[in-house]
């Protein structure tokens, strides 16, 4: 299989121990909910994150976006195109949720890395090989699960990545379903979202 | 990772919690294993030092969150990742023993401690069996097999025979089986001698086994050990009939007879509460003519003996007629004609009727003289070193039954007491150790009679003069609670009653927990056994009654009769 690249996703502009927020480098075009994304700095732990939470807005946080249609011929894709200075005065903005770091031995490490990531640097989407040599084991998730902020769906979310990047889906699911229930064996309820966001429907038959 | 990973296949799950006196709690790895895991089970806990053996009294299903309970997964992969995370089962252990290995030996522990959390638990191999129970040697009988494997569990006959014991099991359960083997046993081995009450006639010549496949005659004692049994019989008819080969005969004089072998007939012959009070009048008064009197009197002599007697007329009368059956029983040596006052036919009472069978020596006084006391019979087949069964007539005679069982165990236990005093005083050996065989104990053992039977005694005391009991029984809620208690050994089969099981297992240890494994026993061929002849309480799959079997019984050596004869002895016996 050829070796894939890490894709630069954005830059960092806000951050702290468990959480950064990066730029995306273009408009609309963030790393999707739930995708593992990294960033390198030199002689620092590389940092591994979760994209938690996408938003597009204006850049001046005062103004507000304003209906611009005209149908039937202007709308959607042709609005941009009518106002190309739309692409300068928005930005689609993500949060990542930290769940892990690669030591200074090279080892993979599930737990929150000791420094924050450094603004300005750059936010990498993980390849496929990264997001499974990462996922082998499931303790990221307990991060994810005790967070108060954590939301079921995050935690699916990341779940369902994992598994794409697998290439043992099925028995992968079960392993990792099964970490979650042992997280959540006093919290049956979260435990049930996070089953039906997880499994397939064949599997749920 | 969070849960707990089996340390190796063999590992079925990890101690969780538990206490000394009430056992330990497992967690299975696999919840799925549950179905494999069984009451009556053997496993072992790996602690740091010991090895403790432990019997599964309890399996329950549990899960980490209520709320499941109220929603149940509907889909199969849901149930897969809940199986053994949020639902997993327990197993309750109950420790029986601890094995401590050094040196490559393995020595036997009472159980005084617990393991740690987490020890590994496994199931209990070949050699944790050959540890505690030991292999066929001189004094240790395969009795069966462990519910859930293959290996031979052996029972000591030596400490087994040292104590009174009990086969306890409701009708059809496998109890006559068990304690023909049990008997077997201890003929092969030559542990002690047996005196055996054959109800039933089932041990003796030969029983029937009730299988799957019909009904099927088996071997009794006497076809497997030939001449090491003395057949005895009281319905010599009866026998001949069924094809037995009898040694000898059973009869019973009068004078043998003493007023508390009637009194323990109070039940079956309604006796009434003025009994007791007639009867010591009478054998004051008459010695040990009374009941012959009493049993043949007339209404000219009844008289003469309230007269005599200064008992109440009445109270007579209705011991008489209360009395009545007994003139029936032919084994009884009455001696009427020697009765030189009896002038008149006795009083005809209704519940007699006409049918009085005559009495064998009633026509000839004088053969009674040459027919030997069954109670030397007996004592002298026993020291020969033989061992005796005594048939019984064929329809369930209970009356005869107590009787006897009731008279000669007596006797026995009298000449007992006798000799062993004597042979400490002389430093001679002592009589060979006994086991008597009672079936239906519970009418000797009730607690209304047990403190004034000779049943009750040997089972608290008679230890000490050799002489102990193997009590059979489909009811040990009647025997008194003091005289179970006693037991050394206890073989129970499937008991319904929850008061019968509670009786069973009275003074055992872990009782309310073997309740369970007792009532997860097959309806036949398996019993829990409990006490003095095991190391621990183990249920078991009895031994086949096969011909692999006869052919291990007909191997057995011939015994050294001698080593337990002592020529005094038997013509001390002989004189009286």
């Amino acid at each position: 299989m050829q070796q894939q690249v890490a894709e630069r996703a954005g830059e960092v502009i806000a951050a702290s121990t468990t959480e950064f927020t990066a730029e995306a480098l273009e408009l609309h075009s963030a790393p999707p909910f739930g995708s593992f994304v990294k960033v390198i700095e030199p002689k620092r732990p590389t940092i591994y994150a979760l994209v938690s939470y996408v938003e597009t807005g204006g850049l001046d946080p005062t103004r507000h976006a304003v209906a611009r249609s005209r149908p039937p011929s202007i709308v959607d894709e042709e609005i941009y195109v009518q106002w190309p200075e739309l692409r300068d005065v928005l930005r689609t903005v993500f949060t990542a949720r930290v769940i892990g770091h690669i030591d200074a031995r090279g080892a993979v490490r599930h737990w929150l890395p000791p420094f924050p990531a450094s603004l300005h640097f750059s936010v990498f989407v993980c390849t496929t090989e990264e997001i499974q040599w990462f996922t082998r084991r499931h303790d990221y998730l307990a991060g994810l699960i005790r967070d108060p902020s954590g939301t079921e769906e995050l935690t699916a979310a990341a779940i369902r990545t994992a598994v794409a990047a697998h290439s043992d889906q099925p028995d992968y699911l079960l392993q990792a379903a099964r970490s979650v229930a042992r997280m959540l064996a006093s919290d049956y309820i979260r435990l049930h979202l996070i089953l039906q966001s997880i499994a397939s429907e064949e599997l749920r038959q | 990772m969070i849960g707990y990973q089996a340390g190796s296949d063999r590992d079925l799950g990890v101690v969780v919690g538990g206490t000394l006196s009430k056992g330990l709690t497992i967690r299975l790895h696999d919840p799925e294993h549950i179905e494999h895991m069984h009451a009556g089970d053997y496993v072992v806990v790996l602690g740091n030092e010991l090895r403790y053996l432990s019997v599964i009294t309890d399996l329950a299903l549990k899960v980490t969150d209520e709320h499941l309970l109220a929603n149940p997964p509907d889909d199969l992969f849901t149930r897969q990742v809940l199986s053994g995370t949020a639902t997993y089962a327990t197993v309750e252990l109950l420790p029986t023993l601890a094995l401590e290995t050094a040196g490559g030996k393995s020595q036997i522990l009472p159980v005084r401690s617990i393991p740690a959390h987490f020890s590994r638990v496994q199931r209990s191999t070949k050699d944790d069996f050959t540890a505690v129970f030991g292999e066929e040697d001189a004094t240790h009988f395969c009795i069966g097999k462990p519910l859930d494997s293959e290996h031979d569990i052996y029972i000591d006959l030596t400490r087994l025979t040292e104590r009174s014991n009990g086969v306890f099991g409701k009708t059809g359960t496998g109890k006559s089986f068990l304690t023909r083997l049990l008997i077997a046993g201890t003929i092969q081995k030559n542990t002690c001698a047996n005196l055996i009450f054959d109800m039933h006639n089932e041990y003796g010549w030969q029983g029937v086994s009730e299988g799957s496949t019909g009904k099927r005659s088996v071997k009794g004692l006497k076809q497997l050990f030939g001449s090491r049994v003395k057949l005895f019989t009281l319905d010599r008819k009866g026998s001949d009939q069924r094809g037995e080969q009898v040694d000898g005969d059973i009869f019973i004089n009068p004078s043998e007879i003493a007023e508390e072998d009637i009194l323990l007939l109070g039940s079956v012959l309604n006796l009434r509460e003025t009994a007791p009070a007639v009867l010591s009048a009478l054998q004051r008064h008459y010695g040990t003519h009374w009941l012959s009197k009493l049993v043949f009197l007339d209404q000219k002599e009844l008289d003469t003996v309230v007269e005599e007697t200064g008992a109440n007329k009445e109270s007579v009368r209705a011991l008489a007629r209360a009395l009545g059956p007994l003139r029936k029983m032919s084994f009884i040596l009455w001696e009427r004609s020697g009765m030189a006052e009896i002038q008149s036919a006795p009083i005809t009472f209704d519940e007699v009727g006409e049918d009085v069978p005559p009495s064998p020596v009633a026509a000839s006084s004088g053969a009674s003289s040459q027919r030997n006391s069954a109670v030397r019979d007996i004592l002298t087949a026993v020291q020969n070193g033989q061992h005796v069964v005594v048939g019984f007539p064929a329809k369930d005679d209970l009356l005869s039954y107590l009787l006897v069982v009731n008279l000669l165990t007596r006797r026995l236990r009298e000449h007992y007491v006798t000799e062993t005093n004597r042979s400490i005083a002389s430093r001679q050996g002592r009589p060979r150790q006994i086991m008597i065989t009672i079936e239906e104990a519970h009418r000797f053992l009730d607690p209304a009679v047990a403190q004034n039977t000779v049943f009750g005694e040997i089972a608290r005391e008679m230890r000490k003069y050799g002489m102990s009991l193997l009590v059979v029984d489909q009811r040990p809620s009647a025997i008194d609670d003091e005289i179970v208690s006693q037991l050394g050994t206890r073989f129970i089969c499937l008991l319904d009653d929850e008061k019968d099981v509670r009786s069973a297992l009275s003074g055992v240890s872990g009782a309310t927990r073997l309740q369970t494994v007792l009532a997860s026993l097959e309806t036949r061929g398996q019993a829990l056994l409990i006490g003095h002849a095991l190391p621990m309480p183990i249920a078991v799959r009895t031994r086949a009654y096969d011909q692999d079997f006869y052919r291990a019984m007909a191997g057995s050596e011939q015994p050294e009769g001698e080593q337990f004869q002592s020529s005094s002895f038997v013509s001390r016996m002989s004189r009286r």
